[in-house]
């Protein structure tokens, strides 16, 4: 093994350490903090926000309408 | 307060998808979450089934071997298929993420296959060349991970647009070559030449891998920040090990290149 093969080598086990190191820390905020990040939340993760959105909407919509059909019904009586 | 309480959570907006801080809420507040620890693990764990697969084929070589790696190979792109989608026209394809838990293992092992057949016949040529390779692909993603962490580099859109763009040209190139040695049995000279046209691709080539690996990172950051399933950190760990094979393959040809 060359010299020049062994010197890459150690420097590959260094990076190999620092990489799976440093990938568990957060990022600094100088990353963090800023408005013009890519979105990836809207190319990725839309569909399970989307799923989500949706259930909790149905979620909350669900006491409000079977209220409501009972007020309608009252006032039909009334009439 | 308002009387319903769905407006109060999505404003006053029709449909909750165009208000963009709906995405910063909570995912999931009952379910398992991505976290960084858990994308660590899993990069970890598509890598190991990698050079696993890649030993097996390194050391088992022959004609029933590469019949494997081929399939190896194919698997891996039906598997990378299967969870991005053709991403830019996802029109045709659409992407799943959720697939990722199942797909990522199958890309890592054939790529393996592949991998392993690919660097044996180079350290074959060029004794000494597969260590080279794998140091520096460490070495490189070790500095983009410092210099993404630090802040230094800051992927925005125009970084994303410049990525994507060189990265599908790229990707046409080495199609549209594969097709041309198809046809007539001879790839582009401008990937084969070991002159100073064929290194500079390849430089080129290269740099655009590693700036691949700041997207990787980006996703991975992300999806733990805005707590999304868990099966993320299988996507974001599969996204990293796709780039890691990419640039050790390109980092491969260009040190077979510079030592021809």
């Amino acid at each position: 093994m060359s010299t020049i093969t062994l010197l890459l080598a150690l420097l590959g086990i260094a990076s190999f350490a620092v990489l799976f190191y440093f990938l568990r820390f957060k990022a600094s905020s100088r990353q963090t903090d800023r408005d013009n990040r890519i979105p990836w939340h809207k190319i990725w993760f839309q569909r399970e926000r989307y799923k989500e959105t949706k259930a909790s909407i149905e979620e909350q919509k669900q006491p409000k309408v079977e209220k409501q059909s009972s007020e309608e019904e009252d006032a039909d009586f009334k009439d | 307060m308002s009387k319903h309480a769905a407006l109060d959570r999505f404003g006053r907006s029709g449909n909750p998808l165009i208000r963009s801080d709906l995405f910063n809420q909570t995912a999931l507040d009952n379910g398992e979450v991505t976290t960084l620890d858990g994308a660590v693990n899993k990069t970890a764990i598509l890598l190991a089934l990698t050079v696993s697969t890649a030993a097996i084929s390194w050391n088992f070589q022959g004609p029933t071997m590469g019949l494997i790696s081929g399939i190896g190979m194919f698997a891996a792109v039906i598997a990378s298929l299967a969870t991005y989608g053709l991403w830019i026209f996802r029109w045709l394809i659409k992407p799943t993420p959720h697939r990722a838990p199942y797909t990522a293992p199958i890309y890592a092992i054939g790529m393996g296959f592949a991998i392993g057949l690919i660097s044996e016949q180079m350290e074959s040529l060029f004794p000494g060349i597969v260590i080279q390779a794998v140091s520096l692909t460490f070495f490189v993603a070790a500095s983009l991970l410092l210099l993404y962490k630090t802040g230094v580099i800051r992927p925005d859109q125009n970084f994303l647009l410049i990525i994507v763009c060189a990265t599908l040209g790229i990707f046409f190139t080495y199609l549209a070559s594969f097709i041309y040695a198809m046809v007539t049995g001879s790839s582009f000279s401008i990937i084969t030449d070991t002159g100073l046209m064929g290194i500079g691709f390849s430089l080129f080539v290269v740099a655009i891998a590693a700036l691949n690996l700041v997207l990787d990172f980006d996703i991975i950051e992300q999806a733990a920040e805005n707590r999304t399933p868990k099966y993320m950190e299988w996507f974001g760990a599969m996204a990293l090990v796709m780039t890691l094979i990419w640039l050790y393959l390109e980092i491969l040809r260009l040190l077979a290149k510079l030592r021809s």
